[in-house]
């Protein structure tokens, strides 16, 4: 009699047990990374009746949640890459976007410039148009400065970025390790199997952290987990739980290198992190910041060097020879944290045309230096003290210990020194140097060509000579054009061909007669002169740049491709990834996850179960009832 | 297969926001009016706009840069076109007056005019351009090409610019010149009677010289002659072919000087040893030549040697002023011909434009009809799966338990 109360109870106990568990399914519908629960239920032990068994109810063996241990490392992979992905996209884009501004760009200042440039050129004494090409100038010096500002802002986000995530990932570990803790301190209590919602809260937290890095989880007989980072480093086993942190990188102290605090020494896992945001955020600045930011320096140098080369062939309203127009740029040499020599490196720009935007490393092996682009385009090796190398003349002195090493950066700079010199309009070298004049008593038929400068550090550039033939006319003596005192005889004459002296050229053709003269003097006065603006126009067109390519322009968009091109990968790649972590997502979502009307469903078929129960209850105890008035 | 709850309201969820992006972006399109709103769009593209807005806007400069151009050679060939009309003007004054008939007096007003002319000359040679700058004075704009200096009533004409000239840019690999040096155009002349004087480069005293001329072709003797100063006011003729003193003289500054036919000036403070050289030359300036010309005007053709004098003188002066004109014709000559090539330059530089455009609108503008259709199907598209989002989304089993 008893077991019919006793099978009924347990059956309504069960089907408590089911209504409990799908309530807290329903409960759980929307939370992150849960996994909806199952009661097992067993038939419990049947009772020994003169041989045969009797069957005495139900009885719950275990609470279990739908899992795919597969599923969940594959869509942790999956996320580690997509958000890898959607971060390099995301500040690619920001990159991008500085650049997609055809009004804010490179291209109308430079374009602006130029054309003020040739406004000078077609009327050179116009104070106007020299205000305006000082005006230009300094509107490309501020286009330059602001993109460049913009990519240091970029960079000082991503050392932000980095420290954020590297202290995020510690927080989760330590997280991680305290589920770890739960789950073994589970067990100790008699609960076999580890609860549920603790899996799910763990699997959640591993998920969350591949969001952020790249990891690898083993899984311990224990129910605990172990979590590896790059090249196998343990961040988290039953003994440890490790940490990273970043400190400034010793070859390039503007960046940061990630340090693995595990073990003695620490060491730098910069270079084998991969994935998550983190690697993202990595990528970005290996891949495109640093590059693109170079690139933009290269351009500025190009423009600054180039053009202030051009301007000092030059002569300025007040007779002098040209300065600087732009202020000149430097690469930047920056000596390893761990160097124990004195050498000190002087880096200089020789020729702006073979310039790269690769930075480069010094090193020195006890014997010689190695300067070689980081990405090993390009090496050169020498005992010093001047190495030279893609444009570059580097200059070494003092004392180097073995192992010492630079990096050189030579256009990271480039954009953000880009500045205007001049601020005085009179001081635009618009007028070629010199001048030269054919006599007006001569009497052959020989004419001289305009001139121009071959050295424009020839201390007697500007000394008015005069050339004067002599009898006969097949050579020519040189005299001071003031004095008539001769400087320098009997210098042989061909028509046509080059003549050198004093740091300019000159040609003269025809057939000179005896006594015919021509001066050459410095071009004082020479207002309307434009010579020298012409050529500084030149620049424009001139493939000055990339070894001589390229020119400005079309420097800047190959930049502006790159970083479009490279953005747009990001783009393509980060939504192949997503569509896969979907279709993942939705793999998971259909084991694990819960759906309201399957558990209306279930409410009512546990209701109706309990239902059932109760009935098999007041069924006996009507029997019982029964039993007891038949007395 | 077994659907999530949450599954599908993220799902949905993505999609709307996928389509909301779409729709978003192609309004952006249509409000920039740009086919690619930024270089990762389409890399190659946004580029290769970048490199022809540079050559559309250098070609725009070139056509300002050919207006410049046309300007100053357009005034160039205005004056040289007076100078032009004044040289013949003067031929058939030398002309009128090259007649042994005709008094004095006429010849003195004939003199006259053709002074009146040379200092319309040396204005036309010192005519500024819009911007201020002389047009004939080479590199130095602001220096006045031609100055008059004066010894002792005769006007000698100076060059005191250089033989520079401006270029202007007008494609990427045309320069065309913009300017003539005065010292081509007006100094640059060539005559067969022409003297060279100069002061020697080596003298100690400040003393120079006027042009010179032959004013009496039938003393000409051809020979070279020096000037040579015994003391700072005194002086000896030497004919340096056979090395006589051809004529001894007190110095007075600007006055003439003349012997064997040739006359010329000294001016300033020459030192004891200052040698002057006069010789026989191949070109003579304009200016000179007008001077020439007016001086023998103004001399008498009484006697019969007279008039041999003159008429000798004349046919120089005749012969010097064909040439004169022969050269500025050529001059004008070159400035139409520059004229000619900034306008097929302007042509070739505005097809080139157009083209430029044309391929940039291809690369880089909004087709509207594209992206309008494209915009409202995004949209129906949108409408459609919120529509069914709304219906689905009410269906579930709990509305059925009460």
């Amino acid at each position: 009699m008893t077991g019919i109360l006793d099978t009924g109870v347990s059956g309504l106990l069960t089907s408590q047990q089911r209504l409990v568990n799908t309530s807290h399914n329903i409960a759980n519908a929307s939370t992150p990374g849960y996994s909806r629960q199952r009661v097992e239920v067993v038939a419990q032990y049947p009772d020994n009746h003169s041989g045969y068994g009797i069957g005495t109810g139900a009885a719950v063996s275990s609470i279990e949640r739908y899992h795919d241990t597969f599923l969940t490392s594959e869509l942790r992979y999956v996320q580690s890459e997509q958000s890898r992905l959607d971060t390099l996209h995301n500040l690619a884009s920001l990159v991008d976007d500085v650049l997609a501004d055809s009004d804010g760009g490179i291209t109308p200042a430079l374009q602006n410039f130029f054309n003020a440039v040739q406004d000078v050129s077609d009327d050179p004494a116009s104070p106007a148009a020299r205000i305006a090409l000082l005006d230009q100038a300094d509107a490309l010096s501020q286009r330059f400065n602001y993109i460049d500002r913009r990519f240091a802002e970029q960079d000082r986000q991503v050392s932000e970025r980095t420290h954020e995530i590297v202290a995020d990932i510690n927080n989760m570990i330590v997280n991680i390790d305290g589920i770890n803790n739960d789950i073994v301190a589970a067990a100790a209590t008699g609960i076999n199997t580890p609860p549920p919602d603790l899996l799910d809260k763990r699997d959640q937290l591993l998920y969350e952290l591949s969001e952020l890095i790249d990891i690898q989880v083993l899984d311990n007989a224990n129910g605990t987990v172990n979590v590896h980072i790059g090249q196998g480093h343990t961040l988290l086993n039953a003994n440890t739980v490790s940490r990273l942190r970043t400190e400034p990188d010793p070859a390039n102290p503007m960046q940061e290198r990630i340090m693995f605090d595990g073990i003695i020494p620490d060491i730098d896992v910069t270079n084998s992190l991969s994935g998550g945001q983190l690697g993202g955020v990595l990528d970005f600045r290996t891949q495109m910041l640093d590059g693109a930011r170079n690139q933009l320096g290269l351009i500025a140098t190009g423009v600054a060097t180039l053009f202030n080369e051009q301007h000092q062939q030059g002569m300025t309203l007040n007779g002098e020879l040209g300065g600087d127009f732009f202020q000149p740029t430097q690469p930047v040499t920056v000596p390893h944290n761990n160097n124990t020599g004195t050498a000190t490196i002087t880096t200089s720009i020789s020729d702006a045309a073979a310039l790269t935007a690769k930075n480069y490393q010094l090193s020195f092996d006890g014997v010689n230096w190695t300067a070689a682009a980081t990405d090993q385009s390009s090496s050169i090796t020498g005992a010093g003290p001047t190495l030279s190398i893609d444009g570059l003349s580097i200059q070494v002195s003092g004392s180097a210990a073995t192992g010492d090493s630079f990096l050189i950066q030579p256009t990271i700079n480039g954009a953000h020194d880009f500045k205007l010199m001049l601020n005085n309009p009179d001081d635009i070298a618009a007028a070629g140097p010199i001048r030269t004049l054919e006599h007006q008593n001569n009497l052959g038929n020989a004419t001289v060509s305009a001139g121009e400068v071959s050295d424009i550090a020839d201390p007697d550039l500007l000394v008015s000579v005069q050339l004067q033939f002599n009898d006969p006319p097949s050579t020519f003596d040189i005299l001071d054009a003031n004095s008539g005192a001769v400087l320098s005889t009997n210098h042989s004459f061909t028509s046509g061909s080059d003549i050198n002296i004093n740091g300019w050229r000159i040609s003269i053709t025809g057939s000179p007669q005896v006594g015919d003269r021509f001066n050459v003097e410095a071009n004082l006065n020479g207002t309307a002169d434009n010579r020298n603006m012409l050529s500084l126009s030149g620049l424009q067109s001139k493939n000055s740049l990339l070894n001589g390519t390229a020119s400005f322009q079309e420097t800047y968009s190959t930049l502006v491709a790159d970083v479009g091109s490279r953005t747009r990968y990001a783009e393509i790649n980060r939504d192949a990834q997503a569509s896969l972590h979907s279709t993942l997502q939705a793999r998971r979502e259909s084991n694990a996850g819960v759906n309201l009307d399957e558990e209306a469903a279930n409410l009512i078929r546990f209701q109706q179960a309990y239902e059932a129960s109760a009935r098999v209850i007041s069924t006996a105890n009507t029997i019982f009832q029964t039993l007891l008035n038949s007395f | 297969m077994r659907v999530s709850s949450s599954q599908f309201f993220l799902q949905s969820q993505q999609g709307f926001q996928r389509q909301q992006a779409n729709v978003s972006e192609l309004q952006n399109q249509i409000l920039e009016q740009k086919k690619y709103l930024r270089p990762s769009d389409n890399p190659t593209a946004m580029s290769r706009a970048l490199n022809l807005e540079q050559i559309s806007a250098q070609t725009t400069q070139f056509q300002e840069n050919i207006t410049v151009a046309e300007n100053r050679i357009s005034l160039e060939e205005t004056i040289l076109k007076d100078v032009t009309l004044l040289l013949q003007r003067v031929r058939d004054l030398s002309i009128q007056g090259n007649n042994s008939s005709l008094p004095d007096a006429s010849r003195q007003a004939i003199a006259s005019e053709v002074r009146e002319r040379i200092s319309e000359l040396v204005s036309l040679g010192n005519t500024t351009d819009a911007n201020g700058d002389h047009l004939f004075s080479g590199h130095q704009g602001q220096q006045r090409p031609f100055t008059i200096s004066s010894y002792n009533g005769t006007q000698h004409v100076n060059f005191a610019g250089d033989q520079g000239s401006r270029l202007v840019q007008v494609s990427e690999s045309k320069q065309i010149q913009t300017n003539d040096s005065g010292f081509d155009v007006f100094f640059k002349t060539a005559s067969s009677s022409a003297l060279i004087s100069e002061a020697m480069i080596t003298n100690a005293g400040n003393g120079t010289t006027s042009p010179s001329y032959i004013f009496d072709p039938t003393q000409a003797s051809g020979n070279n002659y020096r000037i040579e100063f015994t003391n700072p006011t005194s002086f000896n003729i030497i004919d340096e072919t056979n090395g006589s003193t051809v004529q001894s003289g007190n110095y007075a500054a600007g006055s003439r000087i003349e012997f064997d036919g040739i006359r010329t000036a000294i001016n300033g403070t020459p030192a004891a040893g200052d040698q002057f050289l006069i010789r026989s030359g191949n070109q003579q300036n304009i200016f000179l030549t007008l001077e020439k010309l007016a001086a023998t005007l103004e001399t008498t053709a009484a006697t019969p040697t007279d008039v041999e004098k003159t008429s000798a003188a004349m046919g120089q002066v005749i012969d010097d002023l064909a040439n004169a004109l022969d050269n500025v014709t050529n001059f004008r000559t070159k400035t139409g011909g520059r004229l000619n090539s900034l306008e097929s330059q302007r042509s070739h530089n505005e097809s080139y434009e157009l083209q430029t455009q044309k391929t940039l609108s291809d690369l880089v503008d909004l087709d509207y009809v594209e992206a309008i259709t494209q915009l409202q199907f995004q949209m129906f598209a949108l409408e459609a799966a919120q529509a069914s989002f709304a219906k689905i989304e009410g269906t579930t089993l709990f509305s059925y338990l009460r």
